[in-house]
């Protein structure tokens, strides 16, 4: 089993392992080891050979390497199994003559020669110098010809054996670091990963999980517009035309007719001729489900990516466990042969090790106060945050409102300037103000600053989505008025006559395209700020601190949090208008690979590593979560949007009398009988809320089952870390003897006083260490 | 092949076999790469034992391309020449590339790394030898005192008998538990 290989590991894997019981059974008189006279003579005989001292030995306080052991001498029968073990630390025991050992081995059983083929067969697995090799591998073909067998056939076994059976394992390992280095591949997740590995390199992990999730990010929206465009636009670019005539031009004057928006689409389904056969094509219906599939796969795509990086960060346990040391004696790649290469990865290596040291650091520091006083500001905290998104969103429909009532007192343009810009400008603001302000009061609520961190992420994420859902109310609330004018003729609040009902048409009324336009406006302002401000603010502080040495407001840095959280913005702002516009990802796809090579640039340019870093979660996952719960939010008004509301007269792919939903289903032209009756029957309360506590009670159930699943696993880990200390500590005790460890059987030694006083020790180490076992 | 010179005679490639993971061609083009590095030094008849003879300074080694940026490559030479002084001869050459390959197996490899990271040959892994490690790892980044906690911390997690020094085992003991070791410790000529 591997575990007990690993255990025994200590003397040179399960091969040694085998040999010490084997060795201590096949002793005589061994006796109890707890006594002193015992301990010294494990039965082996003593011998008072000892070896020539090995050649490099500079430091004056380890007289103990320099003595083997004693009895190794050319007399005593040598078994295979130990022979071979002790090759094997062959460089630590440099100067034996290796030939007398083999011979004595071969020797030692009669019936079993073999051992001299399986060693000149297997001689590069051995750690022996060039020459000792080829001297040897000299003398064992001279022995095995001199002392060749009548049989003659058991030779042909070891004669040629090919590569020694360790040494497939090894080639079968492709270098993968190697294969990797030179490689810049093309396939969609594995763009930019030299950019995010050089970012790795410089600012540690916790920085580069932020690009990664760019990445990802411009890869889901990437992916969400292709299909946008796959099912809905091309059709109707292959069909109609790049624009609608029917349709008027918008905000964005020609662009408002065209594809990219809502109301472009055709009322109805088109159909064409090719090779005989009427091929149809149902727009409204392929528009919907389009639609519908949008929110799925992107669901589906979070999830699945969270459940694999969650596994994947499971299994690399080892690294974890001892993250120190491994990184100092396996953290260096010997492939790398370019500067860069090695630079970057010698920078990984201390920044990860830094991160480690501040976690560390971070972790033991924690405040503590009194539970009630926590207790009532955590309180306060919260009723404060929702009080403050409440007050935002009312604020939002407050302004959209005020655009009704504006009298003129300014000129023409600058109203119709201000009107159009307004509620952008308004939602953009609060975004930009409010979260850091509500940070900063989350001091007074003393959490741990992990949790810190995660809550801070949690209330962020919350008031952007809130205040967009505000914000996509209010638009449609002031575009669908528009309705009223033209059904009535009037103008229900100015008291005017807008236009004759019976001559003239009624004015195009498309409240689709009017939220569009203005989810596109926000997009476009959005990425606008966020590349002055973030221009702005290092290039002030970069230049500030360099040439004027102004230290007062820190060095610029990264704020990774607030980062991911921008990006999660500019992605809810794409599942909150993708019923609008089809191809808002491909168009939020190219402004977030904008702002990747921005802060790209400017962080090797000018930042620094930020001061300390706080994961929010180990894994990484955290953000995902969040990205997958907005995801929700957002789904939910859009949901809801789409079976209440009237959609337009004048634009877009369904009649205005009925509900897109039901005129879908009306379309579809009827399920059988028994399939609707179902379907009704799952949208009524005594379906729905049976079913909501199941699910209610199964969430608990597993949650609770993963609780104490956890707690069993560390459990079990503890107990493992226990028992391979104890383990090893007991065979190292009875080792006492050998301070310079060869990796032999423990022995007695006949040496100086050093070895004396360590002996005495040892009898006493090996008592106690026997106790823990009792 | 047709060349005039013969390299080596038939013996000494099958030696040379018998005691690396190269094959005859491997052998023969190690052999072109040690010659390019001093080509007034090595002839191209070594039939009469010029491999373990004629060596190539430590200097010149270092300059090669797949040792130049490795912060052991002082290490390296000095462990696998003769007496620590880091000239090597082809035999040495080829016995430090062989257990460089990909063929070498972890034992091995793990018994020349620990060589490697001994900087004071006592075989064992003492506090200098962990910091001298630690700043050839890192190009000397880290201050005295991060350099301390990592050396101590690197002495918690492994140090199993509480001699304040890594034993072979106890560094077998990591590099069992590090499946990427392989892979890295390689070099490819």
């Amino acid at each position: 089993m591997a575990e007990g290989g690993e255990k025994t590991s200590l003397l040179g894997g399960s091969r040694s392992g085998k040999f010490y019981g084997s060795s201590r059974s096949g002793q005589s008189s061994r006796g109890k080891p707890e006594t002193a006279p015992e301990y010294e003579n494990f039965g082996f005989r003593k011998n008072n050979d000892t070896f020539p001292q090995i050649a490099h030995n500079s430091s004056g306080d380890s007289d103990m390497a320099k003595s083997l052991p004693s009895n190794f001498g050319s007399n005593r029968p040598v078994s295979k199994e130990e022979l071979l073990f002790n090759l094997k630390f062959a460089h630590l025991n440099s100067g034996t003559d290796w030939l007398s050992k083999i011979v004595a081995a071969s020797g030692s059983d009669p019936d079993d020669p073999h051992i001299c083929h399986h060693i000149k067969a297997t001689l590069k697995d051995f750690p022996l110098t060039m020459s000792e090799k080829k001297q040897l591998s000299q003398r064992l073909k001279n022995f095995i010809e001199t002392n060749k067998r009548p049989g003659g056939n058991e030779m042909s076994a070891y004669v040629s054996q090919g590569p020694s059976d360790l040494a497939v394992q090894g080639s079968g390992a492709k270098s993968a670091s190697c294969l990797a280095q030179g490689s810049g591949s093309l396939l969609p997740s594995e763009v930019w990963t030299a950019n995010i590995t050089k970012i790795s390199a410089y600012f540690g992990s916790y920085v580069a999980s932020h690009f990664r999730f760019l990445r990802f990010l411009v890869m889901l929206n990437l992916l969400l517009g292709l299909v946008m465009m796959a099912f809905v636009s091309l059709p109707h670019l292959i069909n109609g035309g790049f624009e609608d005539n029917d349709a008027h031009g918008g905000f964005f004057g020609k662009l408002s007719k065209s594809v990219f928006f809502y109301g472009a689409f055709h009322k109805r389904g088109f159909s064409r001729e090719a090779f005989g056969i009427t091929w149809s094509y149902n727009s409204p219906l392929a528009y919907f489900l389009t639609w519908c599939s949008v929110y799925f796969i992107a669901l589906i795509v979070i999830v699945a990516c969270m459940f694999l990086r969650y596994r994947r960060i499971k299994q690399m346990d080892y690294s974890r466990e001892n993250p120190y040391s491994s990184h100092l004696l396996v953290g260096w790649d010997y492939c790398l042969t370019n500067k860069e290469g090695s630079t970057t990865r010698s920078r990984a290596i201390s920044t990860s090790l830094k991160e480690l040291m501040t976690d560390e650091k971070n972790r033991a520091k924690e405040k503590r106060l009194s539970r009630k006083k926590v207790v009532t500001f955590r309180v306060l905290g919260n009723l404060f945050n929702l009080g403050v998104l409440a007050a935002s969103a009312y604020l939002i429909i407050l302004v959209a409102q005020a655009t009704l009532h504006f009298d003129d007192f300014a000129s023409d343009e600058l109203t119709d300037f201000i009107q159009q810009y307004e509620l952008t400008l308004v939602v953009m603001a609060m975004k930009l103000i409010i979260p850091p302000v509500l940070s900063l009061l989350m001091r007074f609520e003393y959490y741990s600053p992990r949790t810190q961190v995660k809550i801070e992420i949690a209330r962020t994420a919350l008031f952007y989505v809130g205040s967009l859902i505000g914000f996509l109310v209010s638009t449609y609330n002031v575009a669908k008025d528009c309705r009223s004018k033209s059904e009535n003729g009037t103008d229900p609040s100015a008291n005017i006559t807008m236009f004759d009902v019976s001559t003239e048409e009624p004015p195009y009324c498309c409240w689709e395209n009017k939220v569009g336009e203005q989810i596109l406006q926000l997009v476009f302002l959005d990425l606008i700020a966020h590349i002055f401000i973030r221009l702005g603010k290092t290039l002030i502080l970069a230049i500030s601190n360099k040439y004027f040495n102004f230290d007062r407001f820190g060095k610029p840095n990264f704020d990774v949090s607030r980062l991911n959280l921008d990006l999660l913005y500019g992605q809810c702002l794409v599942w909150l208008g993708v019923y609008f516009m089809p191809l808002l990802p491909l168009l939020v796809a190219v402004n977030q690979v904008i702002i990747f090579y921005l802060t790209y640039c400017i962080s090797l340019t000018c930042l620094e590593p930020p001061p300390k870093v706080f994961r929010a979660s180990r894994s990484g996952t955290f953000d995902l979560f969040v990205l997958a719960a907005s995801l929700f939010l957002c789904m939910m008004p859009m949901g809801v949007g789409i079976m209440q509301l009237e959609p337009s007269a004048s634009c877009g792919l369904y009649q205005p009398d009925a509900r897109v939903y039901d005129s879908l289903i009306d379309k579809i032209g009827g399920f059988p009988g028994w399939l609707r009756e179902t379907v009704d029957f799952m949208s009524t309360p005594p379906f729905i809320l049976p079913v909501t506590v199941v699910l209610v009670f199964l969430v608990l159930y597993y949650h609770a089952k993963s609780v104490s699943h956890k707690r069993e696993a560390e459990n079990l880990r503890d107990y493992l870390n226990y028992t391979n200390k104890v383990e090893n500590r007991r065979m190292l005790a009875f080792d006492r003897g050998n301070k310079g460890y060869t990796g032999s059987l423990p022995q007695n030694l006949d040496g100086g006083k050093k070895e004396q006083s360590v002996e005495n020790q040892g009898p006493s180490h090996s008592s106690t260490s026997n106790v823990w076992l009792d | 092949m047709g060349n005039k010179v013969t390299t080596f005679t038939d013996s000494q490639l099958e030696a040379y076999q018998d005691c690396t993971f190269f094959t005859r061609q491997d052998i023969l083009r190690v052999f072109e790469r040690f010659r390019e590095l001093a080509p007034d030094l090595v002839p191209y008849d070594m039939t009469s034992d010029e491999g373990s003879q004629i060596k190539i300074p430590l200097e010149t080694l270092e300059e090669m391309p797949e040792l130049k940026e490795n912060p052991f490559r002082r290490r390296i030479c000095e462990v696998f020449s003769d007496d620590g002084n880091g000239d090597m001869s082809f035999d040495h050459f080829l016995d430090m590339f062989s257990v460089f390959s990909e063929a070498a197996p972890r034992d091995i490899k793990s018994s020349y790394a620990f060589r490697i990271y001994d900087y004071d040959r006592d075989n064992h892994l003492g506090k200098l030898d962990l910091e001298k490690t630690l700043v050839a790892l890192t190009q000397a980044s880290l201050t005295p005192e991060e350099v301390e906690f990592v050396v101590n911390k690197v002495l918690e997690e492994t140090d199993l008998d509480d001699d304040g020094m890594l034993s072979f085992v106890e560094f077998e003991h990591v590099i069992s538990r590090a499946p990427e070791f392989i892979n890295t410790f390689h070099i490819r000529i």
